[in-house]
């Protein structure tokens, strides 16, 4: 008991990778354990690391797990402050909520969770029978060896709770998660230090999509408001006006959007209906 | 068309138009190709068959004693995030039946890589197709996030080739190996399917599987401080400079529609395998395929303003086959 107590409180304090059991269920460990660290990330992921290291990605261990032919992999990624980030920018819209770790979503062959520090997916390799079954099994067995934390950032607390759609918030940290939030905002605002947003209505259908990107001083984030004015008026497509600190445009599917600078943040409200939009700007300045 | 594919049943039909006729047909010997194929089916070999035979057939492309460099797109076995093996089966078989002397699969990716579990499949496929894995050295990343690469020891510099690129709008220098040019033909292999940075990944973006790593990491936006265009106009510019595909053969039996390019993510299945050699049109129809508006794809969009290809689909012979079971 004190060993497995030591155990748990070194790997509490150093947050280093534990180790995974060599079975679990009818699946067994095949392979050595694999890590990468920083910038390594982009050869172990031919593409998309850029979204892990935007949240401060310091190293991942990968196991892969066999059953006869079936294939699952355990992707576990060390973030330096949270693996919720990634968690909400990875959460399937398809999905739904699964009890492991902080937070966690399944959807079809895969299973995704963060915990503290650390972001976890396991995934089927091929959509086999029980792929799903199997990935929550092995997943729970992931989430019980990391240390009990809250992951669920404070980064989303200046965000208005009354309509929140449940699991819609993201955690934005950088050009790539601003895209995976919004196109029409990644085509127009750069620069920021991170920022959040969630969908606000009854379903994701007519919701309205709102937040804000914190830079790190006022000035910044006028210059970055200033910018994205100039850019959206040499596009026709976004129809913007600009006046007073506010910008209202078009996105690429033809919905209303507003942006109001405010101190060292740019609100944002993106939906059908241009009243709801200012309504949420409104939530959000009083949130701040 | 070969024997296999005539046991099964093939429809021509304009690309978005009704189904012309369910009976078996052959595709008329006098026709002269088509710009672009696509082969809807559950077979992705057969379907690959099918839109080579549509495009004149692999000795169009491939003469006797050729080399050819295949680029396929390996992302580990996962749910629409690589080039299905069974392309990679019946490629290897017609360039075979061609008289191709060897065949080449080009790649940076590390020997690491290709040793893990998760890979087997694919190893057992090269092995079975008589596929050289070509693995082009790379150095290791520079260790912290950002820092300056150092020089490339002189045995992996020599695998590469620095290209000047003098349309480029951002990228103005590129290393690309040179395995590339070192083969007689080649076969751009690429996987249609989302891309959490440029939206969408395809035949202008497979292009990044050629060129040297650490170059393609001054691509993505964190380490210019610009917005996500950087890396759309980076990839457009790549493209006038690299070799000339002679040939795209594009998986699109299923393909991650979110969290791309690595997944896991969501999953659509066209059950498509689509062929041609103009870049911008495939990414086009490829787009199309996961929901996107693919002419407004800032990196196609790109491509297009750089006169790499055609962006209205209109204008081309866009040629639609189905495979069925056949029923007698």
């Amino acid at each position: 008991m004190a060993l497995l107590l030591v155990s748990i409180t070194a790997l509490f304090l150093a947050q280093a990778f534990p180790e995974l059991p060599s079975e679990i269920g009818s699946w067994r460990v095949v392979g050595a354990a694999e890590k990468h660290a920083g910038p390594g990330l982009y050869t172990y992921m031919n593409g998309g690391a850029e979204l892990y290291l935007e949240h401060s990605f310091e190293e991942l261990m990968v196991r892969f797990y066999e059953r006869g032919n079936d294939q699952i992999s355990v992707e576990l990624y060390r973030m330096k402050e949270s693996g919720y980030g990634v968690f909400t920018l990875l959460r399937s819209e398809n999905g739904e909520p699964v009890a492991m770790g902080d937070a966690g979503f399944r959807s079809g062959y895969y299973v995704i969770f963060s915990s503290g520090k650390f972001f976890c997916a396991v995934t089927a390799q091929s959509e086999f029978t029980d792929a799903a079954q199997a990935a929550v099994e092995i997943g729970k067995t992931v989430a019980a060896l990391l240390p009990p934390a809250d992951s669920a950032s404070k980064k989303i607390e200046p965000l208005p709770e009354r309509d929140r759609l449940l699991n819609s918030d993201k955690i934005i940290a950088g050009p790539v998660g601003l895209r995976n939030v919004s196109d029409a905002l990644a085509g127009l605002f750069s620069g920021f230090a991170e920022g959040a947003a969630a969908r606000y209505g009854r379903d994701k259908e007519g919701s309205v999509l709102a937040g804000f990107m914190r830079w790190r001083s006022a000035a910044q984030a006028r210059a970055a408001f200033k910018q994205a004015t100039q850019r959206a008026s040499k596009e026709k497509d976004f129809e913007a006006k600009a006046a007073n600190g506010e910008l209202s445009f078009r996105d690429f599917e033809g919905k209303s959007g507003l942006a109001v600078v405010s101190g060292s943040q740019v609100l944002f409200a993106i939906g059908p209906e241009p009243t709801r939009a200012r309504e949420l700007i409104t939530q959000l300045q009083e949130k701040k | 068309m070969s024997r296999q594919i005539t046991r099964r049943g093939f429809v021509r039909a304009s690309a978005g138009s009704a189904i012309l006729s369910a009976a078996t047909l052959s595709l008329a010997a006098a026709d002269a190709p088509p710009d672009l194929v696509a082969c809807q089916g559950p077979d992705a070999e057969q379907n690959t068959r099918a839109v080579v035979e549509a495009l004149g057939g692999m000795g169009r492309y491939v003469k006797r004693g050729q080399v050819v460099g295949l680029l396929p797109n390996f992302q580990g076995p996962r749910p629409g995030a690589s080039t299905d093996l069974g392309i990679i089966r019946a490629v290897a078989s017609m360039c075979r039946d061609a008289g191709a002397s060897e065949m080449r699969c080009l790649t940076w990716l590390p020997q690491a890589l290709w040793d893990r579990p998760d890979t087997k499949n694919v190893r057992q496929a090269l092995d079975e197709g008589e596929i050289k894995l070509v693995i082009v050295p790379v150095p290791p990343p520079p260790a912290k996030r950002g820092d300056p690469a150092p020089p490339d020891p002189p045995e992996v510099a020599a695998a590469w080739r620095t290209l000047e690129v003098p349309k480029g709008l951002k990228l103005k220098q590129i290393r690309v190996f040179n395995a590339l040019w070192e083969c007689d033909v080649f076969i751009s292999m690429p996987i249609f399917k989302d891309h959490i940075g440029s939206r969408f990944t395809g035949v202008l973006k497979n292009y990044m599987g050629t060129s040297h790593p650490i170059d393609n990491q001054k691509f993505h936006p964190s380490f210019e401080g610009a917005n996500l265009e950087h890396m759309e106009q980076c990839v457009a510019d790549l493209n006038t400079v690299v070799r000339k595909p002679d040939l795209c053969i594009v998986a699109a039996m299923e393909c991650l529609k979110t969290n791309g390019p690595f997944g896991p993510g969501d999953v659509v299945k066209p059950q498509q395998v689509v062929a041609g050699h103009d870049r911008v049109a495939l990414d086009v129809y490829g787009a199309g395929l996961l929901g996107l508006d693919g002419p407004k794809v800032s990196m196609i969009r790109r491509a297009y303003d750089h006169g790499l290809g055609e962006i209205d689909l209109t204008k081309l012979e866009v040629v639609k086959l189905f495979a069925m079971k056949a029923t007698c």
